[in-house]
């Protein structure tokens, strides 16, 4: 089992929990990004996914241990920390992001191993503090004579859930047709006739493919090609990736090729260099996303069912769109907002390894991680909404330059040295030095002159952005394991950084950390039997300080702008030819302290009937401290926030793994896991004076920390209620809204448990993942569009017209008067699911996204080898048919997909604002072994 | 061995170096000291801003000068305002920017142009200072002023009494001025500034000196209900000084935003994303004016139907239900002269449809106008004997007014012929000032709400319940919900009804 820096320990030695899940595990339902690949399949590791095929997903080992810095783990790629910055989202502007873990190619990964509790982190430093993501890639193993083997998985996607759309009545409102509303609360579809928008004569009739017929199915294809090979003192592993990806609407598409090396070699009987390495090349395009007129969907899904979206012109003759709605058209959108990236990326390491006795070896790894990111955002001449550039109308361009250059060197020396007969001391001491820089640059130009030209030449003003980030640190760890035969081990360890984002005299940040297991089947062999083959307990206790974000000891003064939060209304500076500096509203605070997070662990590992049976599980505590955030102070004094160390967050939690081997024969396996994840995180204390801050979102509704309650709640106004909880229901039957916001949801699941399963049977194997999450709140905008718009199926669940024509009440809100009384007054559905009705209030979109998936299902067919008999050249021959998100079953969240989160891979969970369809993929697989 | 000891050198010199190596956290992307001529700019542009954002929006639809409108289903902002439904939260952005923004650079503009020996940028400060806390104390009331804006010094700033302040706001402009006439200036803003900008301080400061005289006259007339007395002796007082005052259009204080993307004014500007069509004239203006056969109709709305003939008008209200593109909408006066027309997208009823129209966005923020220095002195003359006719300046008001509007002489005398001159009684007289002030004051911020709360004119019919949230009009605003949560010296209001302490009018 490997722990920090490549050390090799005996899983039974360790004080604490690695989880580790096998490269075939997350490849045998394929999918593009190694974070979406982990759902379901490690104890203690949320993954929830952002929606959109296109997006990554937030991972979050054992709860969130910082308020407003990244909760995400640190990737490290052969030893080396890997950039995984973006996937965050904004909200109003722009596309939905992946973060640049995407980069891996699945294929290249041997194993990854998760290191979840501080006492396992704690030699990766300040950076480790939300846990580690230790990702192996494979190699040639020694004695494997050289093999080629190359394969393809390719699948095809289809909307995994669509909402189920009326399709009776037409556009209009109070049951007559109007042409230019956006609601379906029109006359019942009846072959009447009437005129359109485009002021022509017209058959009244429903399209219930409107909006399907935007989607098309969408393609993932997975290609790649390996040589491998070893010597005694040689191994090398050469690949090569190409991956093909398109979405479910048109003109989203990525192309990444990925060529990795793995090589290395024994020089001398002491002397061992190795170099690992990949280049990446990913070129995307993407439509809008986001709670904006550009994302073809977000309007687009409510398009009135009477209106022919696909065949009705989008433009005319002069590129103007035609089209009822202030927002853009959908087509016109896809046609006309676009959005190219290109990364190039270089990461990989050099290794140099020398044993200088046969007990002591001294260890050089330098690491880098360099790439450079170009993007263009174009919004073609007619744009209505945000786009990309928010331009107000007037057509933008904005392109994005970034070069990103992480370096990174260890050294290491390891002993490893019998002490006595029963001792054994395994010790590491080391440091690391780490310096990352990153520089954009970004030029936005607005007022575009000739339509379709995107050059930034065509444009009439500029707004350009030069941005320089630098952030070093140092740090000098040890680690001591001392083992007692074979069923004590005793590890301590300690790590001191020093961070250039902390001012002199700060910037020492020491923790230390101890584990201890004891085997308890080994020290008492009586225990053993037939039933109990082995019992462990583990107990840790570790630390993981850090400093902040760059650039955060001191207040500074930027360009002047002015807004008011209406996005187009933007006045930038420099106006009128004249430059405009404002000292920033949020102040640096030279005093900063290192953060630090501690916790405690307790855990077992048991199995039973030689492994039939097997059981891992933790408890643990985890507590914040002295938390670095930007602390809200009133406006009035001149800043509205002031960055400090301040307040508590401390998360309980408990993990379970329960691995069955129902079935074990020479015919057939059946091996079935099952993976428990449950934490709760609870804002301890936020700082004097401050109740709660805003994490994300928008000014109501949007996500919270508010102490004494658990991370990241829902915030907005809720209905009226009176003293009993009764809903204050007005004359006119109609619910009141309060004037002020309160939590109206939690987005944090009570729970998550995987059941994966293998079943094999001579050549075939089969294997499924099931992943339920249980409770955890979304607000989805878009579901209570789709009804306040009258184009959801149950707005017509009651015949909206009476025979008489006259239109009905059939809903009647549970409530009462503000007298006391009960709710009598009967409401129409359009006023029922209106924005004076249920949606009054934002609580009103509040849904459980409880939800079970059939996350991944494959079948594989192994060609036996009698039928590869009589030839040398195919050694082995796999096939299988796989698929993802096959089937969801979210009792309380119609409609969409229960995973959805607007701000992407971000602390704030919990909206659902414009909607990222996701796909079901279904698809084969066929490899080679030559 | 020899290897691992320098290796272990290397990692310790590493060490000792530390120190140099870490040495890199001076952001290089921004600066920690600006020139008072780069914090100038950023004070005057967001000064018009607050004139042409959410303030103005809200105290527009609250005087019924515009009405918030869209989608029948969709959520607007503008039509829960017109309804009075303004939530704390609603304030948040405008807080900020008054606060955070806007009197926090003023503050360290005052300081910095003081120790450079820069007093013309000091004054310039302090009467723009003096106008933003004029605009704050008559929406808030008590607001945080004497320790307000000192940054980490007093970081939860006590609300001071809003009669103290206004009482402070004429020294600070005493102070103003005294401070743009020093005879030396190490810097002076004339040409780096957004308002008054011009190639001589001379030029320059003598505007800042007639805007700094008129806000007085503005902020004296506010005390009329509570203390008719002391508006009575300040205003006859600061006329008899031989102070100087606005003498024409040009001298009007306001920003001046341009056609350029992100530099267009607000106003216009919204129209341009997602809330488009949702900010139209209201009715009750538009019926006011339609009543009068008001040629400045023309200039501030589009007819509608858009062919109609005659040009008819038609404002919006919360209380009809029509769709956006059936009413009349802003035009020039709002938004700058038309930049595009596609008849394409004007509808066989004569509904303008998204793109059918648009503008230029160049036009000016008015904070404080000529025409409204006329009325001011012809409702002093009216009622508090100070020097002047008050007819005299009421037709004036209404020539500067026709003129910015850039009405023809014809289409001035047809008006003044029927509307120009003030007949019955001294309060019949008032409402006809108040009134055409109303009108000349289109667009103006805060300023046509103040006066309805110190005259009750325009005699505007309130929304009432259950539809409103209060059966009459407003007083006040809350204090942001950021403000609330932050500052513990802060406490909410009950409610709108609140009122500012010069607002007495029952």
């Amino acid at each position: 089992m490997v722990t920090s820096f490549g050390i090799q320990r005996d899983r039974k030695t360790l004080g604490y929990g690695i989880s580790e899940v096998k490269g075939d595990d997350l490849t045998k339902a394929p999918t593009t990004e190694v974070t979406n690949a982990l759902a379901g399949k490690v104890a203690g590791v949320q993954v929830s996914g952002a929606g959109g095929g296109f997006a990554g997903s937030n991972v979050t080992i054992r709860g969130f241990s910082t308020f407003t810095g990244s909760n995400q783990p640190l990737y490290v790629v052969d030893g080396i920390p890997l950039d995984n910055s973006g996937g965050g989202n904004s909200v109003n502007t722009g596309v939905v992001n992946s973060s640049r873990i995407s980069d891996i190619n699945p294929q290249d990964i041997e194993s990854v191993n998760v290191l979840k509790g501080a006492a396992a982190t704690v030699l990766y430093g300040s950076r480790a503090a939300s846990g580690v993501i230790l990702i192996t890639t494979k190699k040639g193993k020694k004695g494997q004579r050289n093999q080629i083997s190359f394969g393809t998985n390719t699948a095809v996607g289809s909307v995994s859930r669509m909402p189920d759309f009326q399709n009776e009545y037409s556009q209009g409102t109070n049951g007559q047709y109007n042409n230019s509303v956006t609601g379906s609360w029109g006359a019942k579809i009846a072959g009447q006739s009437v005129k359109n928008w485009f002021g022509e004569d017209e058959i009244l009739q429903a399209y219930p493919d409107n909006i399907s017929d935007i989607m098309q199915n969408s393609v993932n294809s997975v290609n790649d090609v390996s040589f491998t090979g070893a010597s005694d003192r040689f191994d090398y592993r050469v690949s090569y990736g190409y991956t093909l990806e398109t979405g479910l609407l048109p003109k989203n598409d990525i192309k990444r090729n990925n060529i990795s090396a793995n090589v290395s070699t024994q020089l001398t009987d002491k002397f061992k260099i190795g170099t690992s390495f990949s280049y990446v090349n990913n070129i995307s395009n993407r439509t809008q996303g986001g709670n904006q007129g550009a994302n073809p969907l977000w309007r687009g899904i409510y398009t009135p069912r009477s209106y022919d979206l696909t065949n009705m012109p989008f433009e005319d003759a002069e590129g103007n769109q035609l089209w009822f709605a202030p927002e853009d058209h959908p087509y016109w959108s896809i046609e006309n907002v676009k959005n190219r990236g290109e990364v190039n990326r270089f990461y990989g390491n050099l290794n140099l390894k020398y044993d200088i006795l046969t007990w002591l070896s001294a260890d050089l790894k330098i690491g880098a991680d360099v790439f450079s990111m170009n993007s263009k955002g174009f919004d073609n001449k007619g744009i209505r909404s945000n786009g990309n550039t928010s331009s107000a109308g007037a057509g933008g361009v904005v392109d994005r330059s970034m070069t990103m250059k992480n370096i990174n060197s260890y050294f290491t020396l390891t002993a490893n040295r019998a002490l006595s007969e029963n001792w054994n001391l395994l010790a590491t001491l080391g440091n690391e030095v780490i310096s990352n820089n990153r520089n954009n640059l970004q030029s936005t130009g607005l007022g575009i002159v000739l339509p379709d030209f995107d050059n930034q030449s065509n444009f009439l003003t500029f707004n350009t952005l030069g941005e320089i980030t630098r952030e070093r640190a140092i740090g000098l760890f040890g680690d001591v394991v001392l083992d007692y035969k074979t069923f004590l081990s005793l590890n301590v360890k300690a790590r001191n950084d020093f961070s250039s984002t902390l001012a002199k005299g700060n910037r020492s940040i020491f923790y230390p950390a101890a584990a201890v297991s004891f085997v308890l089947t080994e020290a008492f062999p009586s225990m053993k039997s037939n039933v109990l083959s082995m019992a462990k307990i583990r107990v840790n206790a570790g630390e993981v300080g850090k400093g902040t974000s760059p650039y955060a000891t001191n207040t500074y003064y930027s360009r002047a702008s002015a807004s008011d939060g209406f996005v187009s209304t933007l006045v930038s500076f420099p106006f009128n030819g004249l430059a405009g500096y404002t000292l920033d509203n949020g102040a640096g605070n030279p005093l900063l302290q290192p953060e630090f997070t501690r916790e405690y662990e307790i855990g077992t590992e048991l199995s039973f009937w030689n492994g039939r049976l097997g059981f891992e599980g933790s408890v643990y505590k985890r507590d914040t401290r002295n938390l670095i955030f930007a602390v809200p102070s009133p406006a009035t004094s001149g800043f509205t926030s002031l960055r400090t160390n301040a307040g508590s967050l401390s998360t309980k939690g408990l993990e379970m793994m329960l691995t069955v081997v129902p079935v074990k024969s020479d015919k057939v396996t059946w091996r079935s896991v099952f993976n428990f994840t449950k934490f709760k995180s609870i804002v301890e204390e936020l700082a004097p004076g401050v109740n709660n801050i805003s994490i994300g979102g928008f000014t109501s509704p949007n996500i919270r920390l508010v102490a004494g309650e658990e991370y990241g709640q829902i915030w907005s106004n809720a209905y009226e209620r009176n003293d009993q909880g009764q809903m204050i229901i007005n004359a006119n039957g109609l619910p009141r809204p309060t004037s002020n916001v309160q939590k109206v949801g939690n987005p944090n699941p009570k729970f998550n448990l995987g059941w994966s399963n293998d079943i094999s049977y001579k050549d075939f194997s089969f294997s499924f993942l099931l992943d339920f999450k249980y409770k955890g709140d979304i607000m989805s905008r878009t579901i209570g569009d789709l009804r306040i718009q009258g184009v959801a199926k149950e707005t017509a669940e009651f015949a909206r017209v009476d025979a008489s024509g006259a239109v009905t009440t059939p809903y009647l809100f549970e409530g009462v008067y503000q007298d006391g009384t009960p709710n009598t007054t009967h409401v129409t559905a359009q006023q029922y699911y209106s924005l004076q009705g249920k949606y009054v209030a934002w609580e009103g979109y509040v849904l459980d996204a409880t939800f079970l998936k059939l996350r991944e299902a494959n079948i594989t067919y192994r060609l036996p080898s009698r039928l590869l008999s009589g030839q040398n050249l195919i050694k082995s021959v796999n096939i299988s048919v796989y698929g993802r998100n096959l089937l969801t079953y979210a009792p309380n969240f119609p409609h969409l997909d229960p995973e959805q989160n607007l701000l992407g891979i971000s602390n704030a969970r919990g909206l659902e604002f414009g909607f990222s369809p996701t796909p079901r993929t279904i698809g084969g697989s066929v490899r080679f072994s030559l | 061995m020899k290897k691992i000891f320098s290796l272990l050198l290397v990692t310790s010199l590493l060490s000792t170096s530390c120190e140099s190596f870490l040495d890199i956290n001076d952001d290089p992307n921004s600066v920690t000291k600006v020139g008072v001529n780069q914090l100038l700019p950023s004070v005057t542009v967001n000064v018009g801003y607050l004139g042409a954002s959410d303030l103005f929006r809200v105290a527009g639809v609250f005087s019924q000068q515009f009405s918030g409108q869209g989608p029948v289903n969709g959520h607007v902002a503008f039509k829960e305002y017109e309804r009075y439904n303004v939530n704390d939260s609603d304030i948040n952005n405008q807080w900020v920017a008054i606060f955070g923004t806007t009197l926090s650079d003023i503050s360290i503009l005052i300081e910095q142009a003081t120790a450079e020996g820069s007093p013309h940028y000091a004054g310039v400060a302090k009467l723009l200072k003096a106008y933003v806390y004029q605009i704050t104390v008559d929406t808030w009331g008590d607001v945080p002023y004497f320790n307000a804006s000192q940054h980490n010094e007093n970081r939860t700033p006590e609300v001071d009494d809003d009669e103290a302040i206004y009482a402070d706001l004429i020294r600070l402009i005493d102070e103003g001025i005294s401070d743009i006439k020093s005879s030396s200036s190490t810097l002076s803003p004339n040409s780096f500034s957004t308002i008054y900008n011009a190639n001589s301080w001379d030029a320059s400061r003598d505007k800042w000196e007639k805007f700094a005289n008129t806000l007085k006259l503005r902020i004296y007339l506010h005390y009329s209900a509570k203390d008719p007395a002391f508006t009575r002796q300040k205003i006859a007082e600061l006329i008899n000084s031989g102070a100087k005052f606005f003498e024409g259009n040009e001298d009007s204080f306001q920003m001046a935003f341009t056609s350029s993307p992100q530099r267009q004014n607000p106003v216009y500007s919204i129209e341009l994303g997602q809330f488009r069509n949702q900010f139209l004239p209201n009715k009750y203006i538009v019926e006011l004016m339609n009543g009068n056969e008001d040629p400045r109709r023309e200039k501030f709305f589009t007819p509608s139907p858009y062919y109609s003939n005659p040009k008819t008008y038609k404002g919006a209200s919360v209380l009809d239900g029509g769709a956006s593109s059936s009413y009349s909408r802003l035009h020039e006066y709002l938004y700058g002269s038309v930049a595009s027309f596609n008849p394409g997208l004007i509808d066989s009823e004569g509904n303008i449809q998204t793109g059918a129209l648009t503008y230029s966005g160049a036009s000016p923020a008015r904070l404080l106008t000529y025409a409204e220095y006329n009325f001011i002195r012809a409702e002093a003359a009216l009622l508090y004997d100070a020097p002047g006719d008050a007819d005299a300046f009421f037709k004036a008001g209404i020539r500067a007014s026709f003129a910015e509007g850039g009405l023809s002489e014809a289409a001035l005398s047809s008006y003044l012929a029927t509307k120009g001159t003030l007949t019955g009684s001294n309060q019949q007289k008032l409402e006809q000032i108040i009134t055409e002030k109303y009108i000349a004051n289109f667009g103006v911020v805060v300023e046509p709400w103040t006066d309805y709360r110190r005259t009750g004119y325009p005699s505007l019919t309130p929304l009432s319940q259950p539809l409103a949230i209060y059966s009459e009009v407003p007083r006040t605003l809350y204090y942001s919900q950021s403000e609330i949560n932050n500052n513990p010296n802060v406490k909410q209001k009950a409610n709108l009804l609140e009122r500012v302490f010069w607002d007495t009018k029952q």
